[in-house]
């Protein structure tokens, strides 16, 4: 497969018209390969299912181009539909009274499987997220868990170059999101290209290679998730549990501390939380100098992931 | 695969699925296609002592076609209603076949559903009342009822797209019921339709299919009215598939509706 | 009652005028349920009056009866589908056992509304059908209409509360209306089904109508009022009967027909 499974340029989504208008998207600009995933964060009402919609053909654009696997989704709707899986998940979406198989029945004729071949990609979609046993019984009686993965296997019917999945695990537990996570990181190595939304940043970690964030309808970060972990500013957060005088961070001229939080408890015993440029042997010596005169009863050391780059960067974009 | 040929397999499978769904929520059904009818046929062949075939024929006519246009007021115009509601709208919106050939396809088999429920209920409340019917001619009957159902597909498919635009698509649905029962001539004579109103009927497909069946009952043949019941069911045909192009369109560009 | 106890009255009306009004925002009514009403009305006059040969009379005074029906058969039954759909049953009954009182008190914009669509189906098809006297002169009943109502209300309360576990509401709702109808005495006398007949008479809205037509024609009226108010109070029996009992195995199995 060759080109990018999505390109997006200058997309522009608004909705209304006059006073009263909203830009839920403003000149978005990036791409997904294929046989890659990428994490679209950004806070709710970023323009995130917007996007999404978009993608899917549900929503025109204002303004600019998108395209998924090759067909512009304006002038070619059909074969980008036909080539794209699209997952909202939720409780919503599917047919509660009827059985699992007759959803995906209908479904994949909406998606535009012939009479010949639906029977046995029901049977494959069913078996690749793990639901082949249910297949008789109504969607009303599964767990939130077994519905997220039947959206799943909606959005896989029809094997879709290009997967469109808007917050997989919302809702989930951690066994069930994991579940999840396989196989859409399955999917990945077989060189599907995915587009991801979530607000459970470990879905990010743990899948994305890439973090687009969306912030006041424009991309405001385009890069590697771990680039993006980066932007914070700090690698690491170092959790110190102590006893006697606190130490005072702003004194030590390495400035390897880049923020303190506030000493938690009293001189009886406290508990702060120190975000440190870059964390290494080197740095922990140097930081236990700083330590002298103080009883320190326990250390945790916690690597910056996504979370924390995506609040330090939404802080810096607040107004 | 011709186009033609996957287009059956569409609708066809629309169907099934609408079947399906009719199914799992039956008390609609039982309410449009049993308790209506039945009370009708009670009301307008079973009030009557000794009614002479033609006033038979034409009873059972009317309440057929009544309960018929209900099934497609309620059901047939609320297929994609219903799809909104449960979040299932957008699936039916971004799928590879046309949409229309969906809903058509869902449509035919809400009439399909409707039309032997209907049939099965008439039976046996005639059989209650140990009224027999005569049929003057099975072959005309049995072609304006196919017509008739195919028209009351065509119209619900139309009303389908405009509720899409409404979420009091409910209460329009019902606001419509009774004004075609009173136009269309159904259980009531046209006669009494004041005259400035008759115009309106004679634009209204299920009006002329009631003429036809009428007609038929009798073993005649009314070439005026097949011609209208096919001509103003294009008619709706051509006007539906536009409106649904348009109204489709329409959510995709605004994105005002609830698609998921 | 206590002052406090006409204030939760008072408060649990308001409840039931706003969640009604979101329902059924007046605009929307205006433009469907009213004419609705309306159309129903001149269509079973029509109807009645195509089955006796020409005498629109008395199918004109049954068919007016169906605007409280139409409202109140399948309507009323919100009142409990709400909590359903909601899940608020739970809070209600923190209060303790859930009363009809309080169920009523939720009702009352329905059966406002039902007189309403009610005296305006009167006074519309009065005017189609060219008999306006007739109509002023079943305006003039209106606390008997009143009656009925309250009795149909009763009969869809009662009926909710056996649908309600079944997701049945919108069936059991017009099953009734149709069984008023055909056994009703509404748009015809009687029928071929003697049987059916015989229901009729446990039916709200019959006996009352039975009362109006002996009103408008000067005959005997006082003993069919009589049996409209028995069964209102049947109905209203059955009602707080059904109530109780969902309470009582919601409160005892933990099977809850509202959850």
């Amino acid at each position: 497969m060759t080109g990018p499974a999505i390109t997006i340029r200058d997309l522009t989504r608004v909705y209304g018209r006059g006073e009263t208008a909203v830009t839920a998207l403003d000149k978005v600009s990036f791409d997904v390969r294929y046989g890659q995933i990428v994490a679209l964060l950004g806070s709710n009402g970023a323009g995130k299912t917007t996007l999404i919609k978009v993608l899917a053909t549900l929503l025109l654009p204002s303004a600019g181009s998108v395209t998924v696997a090759g067909h512009d989704v304006v002038r070619q709707p059909k074969p980008a539909r036909a080539v794209a899986g699209v997952v909202f998940g939720g409780d919503r979406g599917l047919y509660g009274r009827l059985t699992l198989r007759d959803n995906l029945r209908y479904f994949g004729m909406l998606a535009g499987l012939a009479r010949r071949d639906i029977g046995a990609r029901i049977d494959q979609a069913l078996a690749e997220v793990n639901l082949s046993d249910l297949a008789g019984r109504r969607v009303e009686a599964l767990s939130r868990g077994m519905r997220q993965r039947l959206h799943l296997a909606i959005g896989l019917i029809r094997r879709p170059r290009v997967l469109l999945l808007d917050e997989p695990t919302v809702g989930l537990d951690p066994v069930e999101a994991e579940r999840v996570r396989a196989i859409v990181a399955r999917l990945r190595d077989e060189g599907v290209g995915v587009l991801l939304t979530s607000h459970y940043l470990v879905d990010v970690e743990r899948l994305a290679g890439r973090v687009v964030l969306l912030s006041d309808a424009k991309v405001a970060a385009d890069m590697a998730v771990d680039e993006f972990a980066r932007t914070s500013g700090f690698s690491a957060t170092v959790t110190v549990r102590g006893k006697g005088p606190v130490p005072d961070w702003g004194s030590d001229p390495a400035k390897l501390v880049v923020q303190a939080t506030s000493a938690r408890g009293d001189a009886d015993g406290w508990e702060v939380d120190l975000r440190v440029r870059e964390w290494s042997a080197a740095v922990f010596r140097h930081l236990s100098s700083l330590f002298d005169g103080v009883t320190v009863y326990d250390v945790k050391v916690r690597e910056t992931g996504v979370e924390e780059a995506f609040l330090a960067i939404s802080r810096r974009a607040a107004p | 695969m011709s186009r033609f040929a996957a287009a059956i397999e569409v609708g066809l499978a629309g169907a099934r699925h609408e079947i399906r769904l009719i199914l799992t929520s039956w008390t609609g059904a039982a309410i449009l296609g049993i308790a209506q009818p039945a009370v009708l046929l009670v009301l307008v062949v079973g009030s009557v002592a000794d009614p002479a075939p033609a006033e038979v024929g034409r009873g059972v006519v009317g309440v057929a076609l009544t309960a018929l246009w209900s099934f497609t007021v309620w059901t047939g115009a609320g297929v994609l209603q219903g799809d909104r509601q449960q979040g299932t709208l957008a699936a039916c919106v971004i799928g590879v076949p046309d949409l229309r050939l969906v809903v058509i396809g869902r449509s035919l088999g809400v009439n399909i559903f409707a039309g032997l429920v209907v049939a099965a209920t008439m039976t046996v409340t005639l059989a209650l009342l140990r009224q027999p019917v005569r049929v003057g001619s099975v072959g005309l009957v049995t072609l304006g009822l196919a017509l008739v159902l195919v028209s009351s597909m065509v119209v619900g498919t139309c009303l389908s797209c405009l509720f899409l635009l409404s979420r009091f698509g409910p209460q329009i649905s019902a606001a419509l019921m009774y004004p075609v029962f009173l136009l269309c001539g159904l259980l009531t004579p046209l006669t009494f339709l004041p005259v400035p109103l008759r115009w309106v009927s004679d634009g209204i497909s299920m009006r002329w299919g009631m003429r036809l069946l009428t007609e038929a009952m009798s073993g005649r043949f009314d070439p005026v009215a097949l011609g209208m019941l096919v001509g103003l069911t294009v008619a709706y045909a051509f006007a539906g598939a536009y409106a649904f192009a348009r109204v489709t369109d329409l959510i995709r560009r605004e994105g005002t509706v609830e698609l998921v | 009652m206590s002052s406090l106890g006409l204030w939760r009255i008072g408060e649990t009306m308001r409840m039931g005028y706003l969640d009604f009004r979101v329902a059924n925002p007046w605009r929307v009514n205006a433009v469907t349920l009213w004419p609705r009403a309306v159309l129903q009305c001149l269509f079973f006059t029509v109807v009645g009056q195509a089955l006796a040969g020409g005498e629109r009379d008395f199918a004109f005074v049954g068919a007016t009866v169906l605007a409280i029906a139409l409202s109140l058969s399948v309507g009323v039954a919100s009142v409990l589908t709400t909590e359903k759909v909601s899940g608020t049953m739970f809070r209600t009954r923190l209060a303790g056992p859930v009363s009809m009182r309080l169920i009523a008190a939720r009702a009352v914009p329905w059966v406002v509304e039902a007189l309403v669509m009610f005296v305006l189906a009167t006074v519309c098809v009065g005017l189609v059908v060219d008999r306006m006297g007739l109509a002023l002169a079943i305006l003039r009943l209106l606390p008997v209409f009143a009656l009925m109502a309250l009795s149909n209300a009763a009969a869809g309360l009662a009926l909710a509360t056996i649908a309600v576990g079944r997701r049945a509401e919108v069936l059991y709702g017009n099953a009734l209306t149709y069984l008023i109808i055909a056994a009703g005495g509404v748009v015809v006398p009687t029928t071929r089904l003697a049987w059916l007949d015989a229901i009729g008479a446990w039916l709200p809205l019959r006996n009352g109508l039975l009362a109006v037509r002996g009103i408008l024609a000067d005959r005997p009226w006082a003993m069919h009022l009589l049996a409209e108010v028995g069964v209102c109070l049947l109905w209203s029996l059955l009602a707080v009967g059904g109530l109780a009992y969902l309470d009582a195995k919601a409160r005892r199995s933990g099977v809850d027909a509202f959850e």
